[in-house]
């Protein structure tokens, strides 16, 4: 029964060891040479790009002491009269963004740099009648923000801020006839989407609703012959959409049901000899297919890295001393 | 990124000498460090000048347009370029006109498509809208942006008729376009319902896609989506169908799944389990999954 698909070919030279020395540098030199053209690019999603890094690093256990001092106070200076954060100083609030930063302070276990509670009021600013959030005052509205939010307050301590009930009714009126979810009600399901939806009802305690068997096979329909995950039906796989759809199957309590050792060999496969990880092999690595190829392989129980939250996509020390425990189907 | 060479560098422009840079490296081992364009380094350095000192001036919404241009992607330019095109009450249809070219170099990016959103929400006016998300469609049939923005333009203006052709045109084109067949159940949602007469047509439509094309795990997911609102002779009529497909040896995963679930849906335990276990055997990626099931088919 074989059908002709979308899909690469992993070449016979790949990398087939993880490599930690390398990533750590790359990523190290990424932080410092802050007059490179990916650098100076990247401004508008600055405090993203610090929470992949610094969760790739700490994954690796060769945070150390990044520039701990440095990054808080970046963080601390992103926060705007609103309460909300901005990618970086001077530019305006986001949720995303206040979800990155909210991340990276509870990595380094210093949540007191910025005003908590007036990042909790805008988190509910955004909070709308029919359950949706705002990613911003204009008004946009995406499952990832319902995310964002519910896990920033959770990250706070501050659930207790918004109504659940109209929040868990929002995400389930974004699932389609296939047991997936999209951005908004009816949108096509998307496996990055659908790691949103899964995460957010966990966080909220409300994964009963989901129709695990049904999703659960979309999501490993996702797996390809070369190994790797793709994000929908047709689409050629990549790194980053192994970890939306690897972690999407572990909140559902499912991840034995993909062939792992050949997702293990595809993020392998997309490292590069210096050091990153790319979406597919051969291409251009940076640091957020290098965070989520690492989650990933932690995931899947690679023993050389810490484990992985994958509700939060933290590392679970960092759960465990917050004392959370987001839902997780049995399997 | 802009590439014109007759671009006049802020920094040199008389009218921009009141306003001081900020954040720009100056000088510092300028030869070896400038790894991206002049005019990037210029402009974004009077971007956050003007984000400092708030001015909303048309100065200003000229400088968003190069701003744009060298890095679409900050999200900050396009909420700065909103609040000036409402204060300066500046003309809506002449920023959709350059949201094509922004739309059109920038297809995965967020920000274009909802600022082009907001221009025709503002507008209160989609004339011309589906023509253009058809036109960026035939360059990525999958874009989700643009079927997003499509799904907000029907809605936003009930303009329902006609678009399940629409539908129908796409997936005769590809009909492994899984974007197509979502819109197609959204459409059908929306407009008609999945009342029984329209069932018989898209069960026709979908069965006749699955016979064409037997490998395309979107088809089948239609199907499977739209199952649960057959009746049943309805239901009878697909299990019979694809039976017949399947005694004919046109076999696939996706067909011998559907048959697994409508067998488990009508009771037909014995045939269910039968299938799960070929399954087992021929899918072995998932054949953890498959397990799953014919376990749980004993079980019961």
């Amino acid at each position: 029964m074989a059908y002709p698909l979308k899909d690469i070919q992993i070449p016979e030279d790949a990398n087939k060891e993880l490599l930690i020395a390398k990533h750590t540098k790359y990523l190290y030199d990424f932080a410092e040479n802050k007059d490179s053209f990916e650098y100076v690019m990247t401004e508008h999603l600055r405090l993203s790009g610090i929470f992949w890094s610094i969760t790739a690093l700490d994954l690796m256990g060769t945070l150390r002491d990044f520039n701990k001092e440095d990054i808080i106070e970046i963080v601390k200076s992103c926060q705007h009269s609103n309460g909300g954060l901005s990618a970086a100083p001077r530019l305006d609030s986001h949720i995303l963004y206040t979800l990155s930063g909210v991340q990276i302070l509870v990595t380094f276990d210093a949540l007191n740099a910025i005003n908590a509670d007036a990042v909790v009021d805008y988190v509910c600013s955004l909070h709308q009648k029919d359950g949706s959030f705002f990613g911003d005052k204009w008004g946009e509205v995406d499952t990832r923000f319902s995310l964002c939010a519910v896990a920033t307050l959770a990250l706070l301590k501050r659930l207790d801020a918004i109504d659940i009930e109209s929040t868990t009714n929002y995400i389930l009126s974004c699932m389609n006839f296939d047991g997936g979810f999209g951005r908004r009600p009816h949108s096509e399901t998307h496996a990055g989407q659908v790691y949103c939806c899964l995460a957010t009802l966990s966080i909220l305690n409300q994964l009963h609703h989901v129709n695990a068997e049904q999703l659960g096979w979309w999501l490993c329909e996702r797996q390809l012959p070369s190994g790797g995950l793709n994000g929908r039906p047709e689409k050629l796989p990549d790194a980053c959409y192994s970890w939306w759809v690897l972690t999407s199957l572990a909140i559902i309590g499912k991840l034995h049901w993909i062939d792992k050792d050949k997702l293990s060999a595809f993020i392998l496969a997309c490292q590069d000899s210096d050091g990153g990880i790319a979406d597919r092999p051969g291409d251009e690595v940076d640091p957020y297919h290098t965070n989520f190829g690492l989650a990933g392989l932690s995931l899947l129980g690679e023993n050389r890295l810490k484990k992985i939250n994958p509700v939060f996509c933290l590392c679970q020390d960092v759960i465990d001393r917050l004392k959370l425990k987001p839902q997780i189907l049995d399997p | 990124m802009s590439s014109d060479e007759d671009h006049v560098l802020y920094k040199d422009r008389s009218d921009w000498a009141d306003v001081k840079p900020l954040d720009i490296e100056t000088d510092k081992d300028s030869v070896i460090n400038i790894a991206y364009s002049e005019t990037f380094r210029d402009c974004y350095g009077y971007l956050r000048a003007v984000l400092k000192s708030g001015e909303l001036s048309e100065r200003v919404f000229e400088l968003t347009t190069t701003c744009a241009d060298e890095n679409p992607s900050c999200y900050t330019v396009w909420l700065l370029r909103r609040k000036l095109i409402a204060h300066l009450k500046k003309d809506l249809r002449e920023e959709l006109d350059f949201m094509v070219t922004q739309i059109q170099e920038n297809q995965k990016n967020y920000q274009v498509w909802y600022h082009r959103q907001k221009m025709v929400e503002w507008l209160g006016d989609p004339a011309g809208e589906l023509e253009f998300i058809r036109n960026m469609l035939e360059w990525d049939a999958k874009n989700y942006h643009a079927w997003q923005y499509r799904q907000w333009i029907l809605r936003k203006f009930n303009l329902w008729d006609g678009e399940l052709a629409v539908c129908d045109e796409m997936l005769a084109k590809d009909c492994r376009n899984n974007s197509a067949w979502n819109q197609r159940y959204f459409v059908v949602l929306n407009s008609t319902g999945f009342t029984s007469e329209v069932m018989d047509s898209e069960i026709e439509f979908t069965l006749d896609s699955v016979r064409e094309v037997n490998y395309n795990e979107s088809s089948w997911n239609y199907l499977r989506g739209i199952f649960k609102h057959a009746n049943d002779k309805q239901k009878a009529h697909i299990i019979n169908v694809l039976e017949k497909e399947f005694s004919s040896g046109r076999k696939s995963v996706f067909s011998l799944s559907i048959l697994l679930d409508t067998y488990e849906a009508t009771g037909q335990k014995d045939l269910a389990l039968k299938a799960a276990e070929q399954l087992k055997e021929h899918d072995l990626l998932r054949a953890n999954y498959w397990d799953f099931r014919a376990r749980l088919l004993r079980e019961e």
